[in-house]
């Protein structure tokens, strides 16, 4: 079961995106790249129908919809109007693959991530979240990810439109921990003290997973080593319970987020983010091979690594207008 | 799997489905071509070359006694259907792919696969073991494309697999035997061993790929790696760990656009697209819209091209 799922990026933390062209970096959105449902059966290489299982939230943003993705292969379908998919071409991207049961289908149709605001260098820049949600899928523990890497598996098919991919690696990844005491600005946790550095949580967002606080967070505005305390910029209700100590989420921080989707994201060591590369299968992108202050290769459940977008278009293209890009991440699922 | 089960690789290509057939195909023989892949007991053939047809008097270390995997890709060739002289009969042409044969006895086929042309136009795939004392048949493909077969057998069930779809076998004939001398086997490739021919001697056929194991082995996530990612996940075990999560990105290129109408209504001037968007300009500002926020402005578009009208071309809000 493919478990590193891609999520749209926002400007604030823990709500849906719903402007795909606005996912420019940021805080990892509660919305998925694309509707995602499951495969019920295999479908072979030349396979001409299957079923979907039923996506939470109904099929009502798929009715109508002609192109899906599964794996590498973008199909055309008939427009779907129930779960019984029947195929109008396979392998439409000139990929065809062979796909099991529970192999996740995307309506890549549904969203537009690009738009037609470019720089006057023709490029424009997106980014996306690729978070290790195997804690949904086994929320006994989840899987980690070990040496993850990304390349193009299939770049643009329009040779004057070309895309390129960068890493972000965020400051902090996933925290989960209890507070030792807590008020409506702060959590005091003594068992962060020392640990990081101050102000190391900064800007990323916690949120309470217990008590009756259950479910709400606030973006911290500091942290301090010496005493565990976690500052927030604003205040949670006085109405909760802070005698009882809660379990806590402080989620991945946020990757950069560019003013506008033509503006470049700052790359280099000092951010974090490596250079823009036409990434393919025989030189995966990485962050170990990128520089020495890279220190990350492997996701943890919840964990998350930005890739961004640099789409870069010849002046004087040509009319295409059924295009598509095959990003791959690879992974082991043993250290 | 995988390696430590592998007792026979030939590798073609590295490409799975759509590979260019070149018109240069491997000889069996040959230094350049062949690699012994040693611990394995195997031959690595290079990349990017398919075979046509060959003999392999190699007498290969298969070691099967009472179970195999065998996976290939086949371009199938449909050469129609034959007519008996004898009885006048319409029948189809049976056509040889892949036979393994006793090293010490030519005339011992062990397991022959062999391909049938049909009335609709399709082939068929027979299976035979054993000089043919249990033989089976799977359901028609389509010929001049390509298809992955995946063949397991374990002494007691033949599990047939095209392009990753379980087979519903057919005419089965005899029975299955129980466990079959593979130990030492010559490989005959859209070839048949001379004086055993069939209705065709050499298939037309492309073949690539071709492995086998000594062990039964019917994972569908094992198929779909092989196929969707190429056999490479045989023999490179540091692969046989990786996962791999395919995200496709779908957008559409700009078209070329160009102006193609113009209105103003003295405060703005409209420009009409042919990408059916509108552009509201002023010395100031400019925007783009696809969605017409008053009526006036929806009576702009033509909807049969969604171009703005210059019929009437002074409107007034």
């Amino acid at each position: 079961m493919e478990f590193i799922r891609p999520y749209l990026t926002s400007l604030e933390p823990d709500i849906s995106q719903t402007i795909c062209s606005q996912s420019i970096g940021g805080y990892c959105s509660n919305s998925l790249l694309y509707p995602e449902a499951s495969l019920l059966s295999t479908v072979g290489l030349y396979s001409d129908s299957f079923n979907i299982s039923t996506p939470p939230g109904g099929l009502s943003e798929w009715m109508g919809k002609e192109y899906i993705n599964i794996g590498n292969e973008v199909i055309k379908v008939s427009p779907i109007s129930h779960n019984s998919i029947s195929v109008a071409q396979r392998g439409y991207n000139g990929i065809s693959n062979m796909h099991i049961n529970g192999d996740i289908v995307r309506l890549i149709e549904s969203k537009d991530i690009f738009n037609n605001s470019f720089n006057s260098d023709y490029k424009q820049y997106r980014c996306i979240a690729f978070k290790n949600d195997s804690s949904l899928i086994d929320p006994s523990g989840g899987t980690p990810s070990y040496d993850i890497s990304f390349f193009i598996k299939q770049n643009s098919r329009n040779e004057n439109s070309v895309i390129k991919i960068a890493l972000e690696q965020p400051s902090h990844q996933y925290l989960l921990s209890s507070s030792t005491r807590w008020s409506e600005m702060q959590i005091i946790d003594s068992s962060l003290i020392g640990v990081y550095a101050d102000n190391y949580f900064k800007d990323s967002y916690l949120k309470v997973v217990s008590g009756s606080a259950s479910g709400q967070g606030r973006l911290i505005s500091s942290f301090d080593s010496l005493t565990g305390a976690i500052t927030f910029y604003s205040s949670f209700s006085s109405s909760y319970d802070f005698s009882q100590n809660v379990d806590y989420e402080i989620l991945p921080s946020p990757a950069q987020r560019i003013s506008t989707g033509t503006v470049s994201p700052v790359v280099g060591e000092s951010v974090d983010v490596t250079n823009f590369f036409n990434a393919d299968e025989s030189s995966p992108l990485r962050f170990v091979s990128e520089g020495s202050v890279y220190n990350f290769s492997d996701l943890s459940p919840n964990d998350i690594i930005y890739m961004w977008m640099e789409r870069t278009l010849v002046k004087g293209r040509e009319n295409f207008d059924v295009n598509n890009i095959i990003i791959n991440v690879q992974y082991r699922v043993s250290g | 799997m995988f390696i430590n089960d592998l007792k026979l690789l030939l590798k073609f290509d590295t490409d799975s489905l759509y590979e260019e057939i070149s018109q240069t195909y491997m000889t069996a023989q040959g230094d350049d071509q062949v690699v012994d892949t040693g611990s394995t007991n195997g031959y690595l053939m290079k990349n990017y070359q398919y075979l046509l047809g060959d003999n392999f008097f190699r007498g290969y270390s298969l070691n099967i006694s009472n179970s195999f995997t065998i996976g290939f890709w086949l371009y199938p060739y449909n050469p129609g259907l034959t007519t008996n002289l004898s009885t006048n009969d319409v029948e189809s042409v049976s056509m040889p792919v892949l036979s393994f044969n006793d090293i010490s006895s030519a005339d011992n086929s062990i397991i022959t696969i062999t391909e049938n042309t049909t009335s609709s136009g399709k082939n068929n795939l027979k299976i035979s073991f054993v000089n043919s004392s249990y033989s089976a048949i799977s359901e028609d493909y389509d010929p001049s494309i390509w298809h992955f077969l995946w063949i397991a057998y374990n002494g007691s069930s033949l599990d047939v697999y095209i392009d990753g779809n379980l087979q519903t076998l057919s005419s089965i004939s005899g029975t299955l035997p129980s466990s079959i001398e593979g130990s030492k086997l010559d490989l005959y490739i859209n070839h048949s061993v001379e004086g055993y021919a069939y209705n065709i001697t050499k298939n037309k056929a492309y073949i690539d790929d071709i492995f086998v194991f000594n062990v039964y082995n019917t994972s569908l996530t094992d198929m779909q790696r092989v196929i969707n990612y190429g056999i490479d996940y045989i023999i490179d075990d540091t692969l046989t760990d990786n996962r791999f999560g395919g995200y496709g990105i779908y957008f559409n290129d700009p078209d070329t656009i160009t102006v193609n109408s113009s209105i103003d209504d003295m405060s703005y001037i409209y420009l009409g697209r042919n990408d059916g968007k509108i552009l509201r300009g002023s010395p100031l500002f400019w925007e783009v819209r696809k969605v017409f926020s008053t009526k006036k402005e929806n009576d702009l578009v033509d909807e049969s091209n969604g171009f703005l009208k210059i019929k009437d071309s002074i409107v007034r809000f």
